[in-house]
């Protein structure tokens, strides 16, 4: 069903119309008949389901390009067909040029020719307006990709001085804490004259006072550097079992010390995976240390590493204060740090597990966390292995 | 004999810490502020070993190494507080034969590493 406002105050003119339409059939067209250009533009105002608009080019109220311009003003996506006689052709011609569809002379077209025009009006309207979305919608991608590529260049500039700034930074902070160090360092090491026992234990508090801070500021920059996506992976092939006997040879003494004893098993041959051997001996040293850390002196830890597939799976379990489901998954959250009954006496920056995260999913891996409060936690790293295992 | 170490350091703490350390440790140390002051020290002598700042004005490390040309002649431990890695590839190419973290540096550790460089 095609809609049509007829705009019409000759009523012999109108009549024609509504004859010639009627015979198109019934459910084809549906007129509406006003005979004033005010009377049209308050129809216009009221969102009736109006297709195309049928009108006399000279109007009681309107005349002309006014009559087009007052039209396209009421429903500028509406296609309109002008009606016009001999005399006022050359207004009807004038409209056309302003964007109007078609016309049509009085006396000189049929039932055929009206609905052709009617018809070709709607869909060259129909054409118009897609062409015009389109225009607007390509002028709005290029404002868009100006717009994108301005910020880019601000956000490479700001990045710049964000490098500059943790490169500046990791120098500056880490030059006075480092004079530090060596002063205590030569106090501790006796080289002017033996401490007393007391001055011995003050100093020796400074000084790991001191690797505190140094600790922390690594742990900034590390998460610094790889929140500005600087961190590249040096990939090569990684034998983890070699890898983990050496995290335990290293940190032996100091489990020793705690009195705990730690279990190693592993299957043969051993699991090799394509990864950073530094930054992953890093991730693997951080979740021993801390299971050593978060658990009683006396208290066994374990760790395995088992092939399931095309994975490697590496297991770090404790017998320690473990985490509470809540509290698990905030775990590898940025300056996370939960509150436990060691986590008072315990140092950390609260970025060690999510530098390690991130690190382990660069390696296209993950680390996940089983925990219950009291009953000690298992760190699952998984990694994809080499191809070829 | 006692072995001679060119320290070249801009930070006036921590060269006269560095120094301190050496010397406690046994070693006849000179010191420069600068590369620049590093090239003149080593016209009037030549020293066993040379621990080498990167970030310094005037001269830095990298271009006292470029100057110097001390490749096989004459080992350098470069020290930096630096944690960008991209620096520190360069310097081996430049004749640096290690690159520690001064920060990482215990006095005890210094000893060993210019022992273990100068092979003793």
């Amino acid at each position: 069903m095609t809609y049509v406002l007829l705009i019409e105050d000759n009523m012999s003119d109108a009549r024609m119309v509504e004859d010639a339409l009627k015979q198109q059939g019934p459910d084809t067209y549906r007129l509406v008949h006003v005979v004033k250009i005010s009377e049209a533009i308050r129809l216009l105002a009221r969102d009736l389901p109006i297709n195309i608009i049928l009108s006399d080019i000279t109007l009681p109220d309107s005349q002309g390009v006014q009559t087009f311009t007052k039209l396209r003003k009421a429903a500028s996506d509406l296609p309109v067909v002008f009606l016009a006689g001999a005399h006022d052709e050359s207004l009807a011609v004038d409209a056309l040029q302003k964007g109007a569809q078609d016309y049509l002379l009085k006396g000189q077209f049929d039932r055929k020719i009206l609905v052709r025009s009617l018809r070709y009006a709607i869909e060259r309207k129909k054409f118009e307006n897609d062409a015009k979305s389109a225009r607007s919608k390509t002028r709005n991608l290029q404002q868009k990709t100006a717009l994108l590529k301005q910020q880019k260049a601000q956000l490479v500039a700001l990045n710049d001085a964000k490098d500059d700034f943790i490169s500046m930074a990791s120098h500056q902070l880490r030059t006075p804490a480092t004079g530090v160090k060596q002063y205590l360092g030569m106090m501790l090491a006796g080289f002017v004259g033996q401490l007393s026992e007391n001055q011995q234990s003050l100093a020796q508090n400074a000084y790991e006072s001191n690797e505190r801070q140094l600790a922390t500021i690594d742990d900034l920059l590390k998460v610094a550097q790889l929140d500005a996506g600087h961190l590249t992976l040096h990939e090569t092939e990684v034998d983890i079992v070699v890898m983990l006997e050496d995290i335990i040879d290293e940190q032996r003494s100091k489990l020793e010390e705690r009195r705990q004893p730690i279990s190693f098993e592993f299957q043969k041959p051993h699991a090799v995976v394509e990864a950073d051997h530094k930054l992953l001996r890093m991730v693997f040293e951080n979740l021993v240390d801390n299971a050593s850390k978060y658990t009683p002196t006396g208290k066994p830890l374990s760790i395995r590493v088992s092939k399931i597939r095309s994975k490697i799976m590496v297991e770090v379990i404790d017998g320690g204060v473990g985490i509470d489901k809540a509290n698990a998954t905030k775990l590898f959250q940025k300056f996370s740090r939960i509150k436990n009954p060691l986590s008072e006496t315990v140092n950390g920056s609260g970025l060690g597990l999510y530098w390690a995260k991130k690190v382990v999913d660069l390696h296209r891996g993950s680390i996940t966390v089983e925990s219950a409060l009291g009953a000690g936690s298992n760190f699952t790293v998984l990694l994809p292995s080499r191809r070829d295992q | 004999m006692t072995a001679h170490v060119l320290l070249i350091e801009d930070d006036p703490t921590l060269q006269q810490a560095f120094a301190l350390v050496l010397r406690f440790q046994g070693y006849d140390v000179e010191t420069a502020g600068n590369g620049e002051e590093g090239l003149r020290k080593l016209k009037l002598s030549t020293p066993h070993i040379i621990l080498l700042d990167i970030v310094m004005p005037v001269m830095d490390g990298l271009t006292f190494l470029q100057k110097a040309n001390l490749r096989g002649k004459i080992p350098v431990i470069t020290f930096s507080n630096l944690s960008d890695t991209t620096k520190t590839e360069g310097m081996a190419r430049l004749g640096s034969v290690r690159h520690v973290l001064k920060s990482n540096v215990a006095p005890r550790d210094l000893d060993l590493l210019i022992k273990e460089v100068l092979g003793k």
